[in-house]
């Protein structure tokens, strides 16, 4: 996460364009090399021969197939290395830069922040990568990982949001009767394991509350803004 | 929130009314939002720690790093080690900011710009500053292991600078302890949290 705050915090600063672009069905662009043969057994409902014994080769890295993302890892790469001449961060792989400083792309997986300097280099860039993967291009970025993304090019200014995901979460566990609270924890109140529930009606008290669940949502939310 | 998950194995009462009290915190601060820009300022460091030791005697140490006016990485974690003194928990706590600080310089000098060294880290505790800053031999800080002393190693080679910043304006406060309402708004602002 943090690398994709810096990312966004700079790109307001220097006024970059940011898009996001999408390679579709991303692992079944991995390529075997010459000398890996896997096999695989008929998927269940599809009966070529009464035989019983007969599987496939794969020639393409599928869904499914643990190798698969490192596949996908070293074609892309080959692909932003070799033809468009982008350099591999060597803190963060996941982020791919060009020495002249005009371009920049972070990779997810399968998704994609360009950042350019100019809407005619994003164009050559997205040209670039259409010859070598299937894209969906979703032009200018406004959802990463959960997030809202807002621009504000005049000002300069970009503004993260998790309006949604928070919404969903004081849903899901909060009452419908709350207050807005202008403090998270009250000072003066201190958490204990002496506050564990020790008689059987407190443990009928507690039984039925999402605690795990609640803590984990709010802890992912902690960490994204 | 690192409080809260200690209990995850037996959660009574108290701690799940604590869970609703941030529930409802994040309900009245929908709709603001984590801005970057309109300062055009650099990568600024802070880092705290709490003497909030009640269960089992060990700190909560907070971080955050500032770039244009919004904050781009934060952390609060309680410390693994039972401490004797508020200068050892801040003296760890920069310790361990140090080492986010040198990924995030190195990221930010390779990919985006040439950013002046020494990077400014903002500590509240003079003592411990001036623990990193000369390792001078004294006889309540010298059970502190090696591993901690890397911040002065980092100091010397010029790419941090410890500097003294007073409480009232430590935003890794707010992610240490818990604030009145005033402050942890002010410190929610100086980490970037605005409304439209």
């Amino acid at each position: 996460m943090a690398l994709i705050h810096t990312v966004l915090a700079y790109t307001a600063c220097y006024d970059l364009e940011l898009h996001q672009v999408d390679a579709k069905s991303a692992y079944l662009n991995g390529e075997f090399k010459e000398n890996k043969i896997i096999y695989m057994c008929l998927p269940p409902g599809i009966n070529l021969t009464n035989d019983s014994k007969l599987s496939c080769r794969l020639l393409c890295p599928l869904y499914g197939l643990r190798q698969s993302g490192w596949h996908w890892y070293h074609k892309f790469l080959k692909i932003l290395q070799e033809t468009l001449g982008m350099q591999q961060c060597n803190v963060d792989q996941a982020v791919f830069y060009c020495i002249q400083g005009d371009l920049l792309i972070v990779v997810h997986i399968d998704d994609l922040m360009i950042a350019t300097t100019s809407m005619k280099l994003m164009t050559i860039v997205k040209a670039a990568l259409t010859k070598h993967v299937h894209i969906t291009d979703s032009s200018e970025l406004h959802w990463v990982l959960g997030i809202k993304v807002e621009c504000n090019r005049d000002n300069c200014i970009r503004s993260l949001s998790q309006k949604q995901y928070l919404e969903t979460i004081i849903a899901c566990y909060g009452s419908a009767d709350m207050k807005p609270s202008a403090t998270p924890m009250e000072p003066g109140v201190y958490l204990t394991s002496v506050q564990s529930p020790k008689t059987a009606e407190e443990f009928t008290i507690m039984h039925d509350k999402p605690y795990c669940e609640a803590i984990g949502s709010l802890q992912c939310a902690s960490s994204r803004t | 929130m690192s409080v809260l998950t200690q209990f995850n194995d037996n959660p009574g009462p108290g701690h799940w009314k604590a869970v609703t009290k941030i529930l409802a915190y994040l309900h009245g601060t929908l709709d603001y939002k984590l801005t970057y820009g309109s300062a055009n300022s650099d990568l600024v460091g802070y880092s705290n720690a709490d003497r909030l030791m009640l269960e089992d005697r060990k700190a909560i140490s907070g971080n955050a790093f500032i770039i244009d006016s919004g904050a781009v990485t934060w952390s609060s974690k309680k410390q693994e080690l039972v401490l004797l003194s508020m200068t050892e928990s801040e003296y760890i706590a920069a310790t361990h900011t140090t080492k986010e600080t040198l990924w995030l310089v190195s990221l930010i000098r390779q990919i985006f710009s040439h950013l002046d060294l020494p990077m400014m880290l903002y500590n509240d505790n003079q003592s411990a500053i001036a623990l990193a800053k000369d390792q001078q031999y004294h006889m309540c800080t010298k059970h502190i292991d090696i591993r901690f002393h890397f911040i002065c190693w980092v100091i010397k080679e010029g790419k941090i600078k410890l500097v003294y910043c007073p409480t009232e304006e430590m935003v890794a406060n707010t992610l240490t302890k818990a604030l009145p309402s005033v402050r942890v708004k002010n410190f929610a602002h100086a980490l970037g949290l605005r409304k439209d």
